[in-house]
């Protein structure tokens, strides 16, 4: 466990009776690129809150860099890149810089993160003035001001054009592999994780799948994963 | 006539000093009850800070201590309700708003009927501030804008992303908690000049106004307190020389402004 940024232990969760999780055993390794799969209502987002201590489990525990998360303090090793959809105050006047700046440190490590998603530019731009992935690429740099060893992202690339989402992947195949930062994502996208992570997780209540994507993923797992027979049509881009 | 004859009143002195504190701590505070779609709020614990000003008259304690412990009390409270029993933050409001009135109403019957003291106090009054009270205003405004700046970061985070900023290792119940501190304070100063039921007015209508040409949180906030000052300082003069009601005038002025700005913008 020792080695291990995020342990999950026997999870599970319920929301008015009904079982979302039941008994997940997960853990995520430092220099992994681990992609949290799941179709919609799979209770992925409910396990990514629980291992950053937003929600308690029914039952099971969590630790985060060996730590209970409950007694976890060293936030700042922790990026974290919320589902944004139901995010209306981007709407108020709020700068580039002002909320990178958000996630504490100054000036320069301000400028350094949006240097690494490629947002300098637009510093004094407001937020509502960018697109989807633009906006996507600023709130990552708010992730990486505070030089974490993790960066968590859920469904990150909702909302974001095609093109936009392959910079995005470029973007965090090359902070995995130059900064040796851990990633945890979590998308309901399977075709494009399958092609884009290290590791994959899925997640349906219980954990169905957990490995390298091109051994896992085969037409077993989508039938335990979706409850149905379906085929997986792969894009190659 | 001499516009300057007014300084030589110690009661108009008095409301510009207290006036001028208001008009940069609503807006201040105002801007993170906006970001947080949370500005409702402020209407709700005027209405409480009527009970607390009555609780004062009963107590024969000054009247403005007894609204901003009331007023603090029953903020504590609201965010208390708002967490643990996950009650939508519009519905605890709903709750809280008529029950503050209510009781307000009971005490304010108690204490001497419904005369014009009242009036002042639902509609604000240049003449109602007290020498003892502009220490107060003065001393409890200049910690509310310190303590604003010294946690701007955090409070600016837990209104824009609360999720986002509990991960971020911001103490979000306790800078919560704080907002809503800083809110009842700011409620309970602005009372005497602009009065319980337009106080709300004067923390989110200078903020909107701003918000149509801020270029940065930054910017919209210093905007906001520009427009504020503009409205209570004409306000405060409109207000004694045409003998009006002092908040219905500085809201009315708030308006115009919000109007103006939108117009100016439009066509430029």
């Amino acid at each position: 466990m020792s080695s291990s940024l995020i342990t999950v232990e026997n999870v599970s969760f319920r929301y008015n009776d009904e079982a979302v999780l039941e008994h997940i055993n997960l853990s995520i390794e430092a220099g992994d690129f681990l992609g949290l799969i799941g179709p919609n209502g799979s209770g992925k987002t409910t396990l990514l809150k629980i291992m950053i201590g937003l929600l308690k489990p029914i039952e099971g525990r969590a630790f985060l860099f060996g730590q209970p998360v409950e007694s976890f303090t060293q936030w700042h090793k922790i990026g974290y890149v919320a589902q944004k959809a139901g995010l209306v105050s981007v709407r108020f006047p709020i700068s580039v810089v002002e909320l990178v700046g958000m996630g504490g440190g100054g000036k320069r490590h301000i400028r350094k993160a949006l240097e690494a998603v490629g947002m300098e530019e637009k510093q004094h731009a407001l937020i509502a003035e960018l697109s989807g992935g633009q906006q996507q690429r600023v709130f990552i740099a708010r992730a990486l001001v505070s030089h974490p060893e993790l960066l968590i992202l859920d469904e990150p690339t909702v909302g974001v054009d095609v093109d936009s989402q392959i910079k995005f992947y470029e973007l965090l195949k090359r902070l995995n592999e130059e900064r040796n930062l851990t990633l945890l994502l979590v998308s309901h996208d399977v075709s494009v994780v399958a092609h884009e992570v290290k590791t994959v997780a899925c997640i349906n209540k219980t954990l169905i799948c957990h490995g390298n994507p091109h051994q896992v993923l085969n037409g077993d797992f989508i039938q335990k994963l979706y409850g149905k027979h379906l085929r997986m049509v792969v894009h190659e881009h | 006539m001499n516009y300057l004859d007014i300084f030589q009143y110690s009661f108009m002195i008095r409301a510009f000093v207290a006036g001028i504190i208001i008009a940069v701590t609503a807006p201040l505070i105002g801007s993170f009850l906006v970001v947080k779609r949370f500005s409702l709020v402020a209407d709700t614990l005027s209405h409480i800070a009527l009970a607390g000003v009555a609780i004062g008259l009963l107590v024969g304690l000054q009247p403005l201590v007894t609204t901003v412990a009331v007023t603090i009390l029953a903020a504590l409270l609201i965010d208390r309700v708002r967490v643990s029993k996950q009650i939508p933050a519009d519905v605890v409001l709903a709750m809280f708003l008529p029950g503050g009135l209510a009781l307000a109403v009971i005490l304010i019957s108690l204490v001497n009927g419904f005369n014009t003291n009242l009036f002042s106090f639902l509609f604000g009054s240049i003449t109602t501030v007290q020498p003892e009270e502009v220490w107060y205003i003065v001393v409890l405004g200049v910690i509310t804008v310190i303590t604003t700046l010294t946690f701007y970061r955090q409070l600016l985070y837990t209104s824009f992303d609360e999720e986002s900023a509990k991960v971020g290792g911001v103490a979000v119940l306790r800078i919560n908690m704080l907002l809503m501190v800083l809110t009842a304070v700011t409620v309970s100063l602005s009372m005497r000049i602009v009065g319980a039921l337009l106080i709300g007015a004067l923390m989110v209508i200078p903020v909107t106004t701003a918000m149509q040409l801020g270029r940065s949180f930054r910017k919209t906030i210093v905007l906001a307190i520009a427009f504020a000052l503009v409205a209570v300082i004409v306000g405060l003069f409109l207000s004694y020389y045409f003998n009006l009601p002092a908040g219905g005038v500085i809201v009315l002025l708030s308006l115009t402004l919000f109007t103006l700005t939108g117009v100016v913008k439009k066509y430029t």
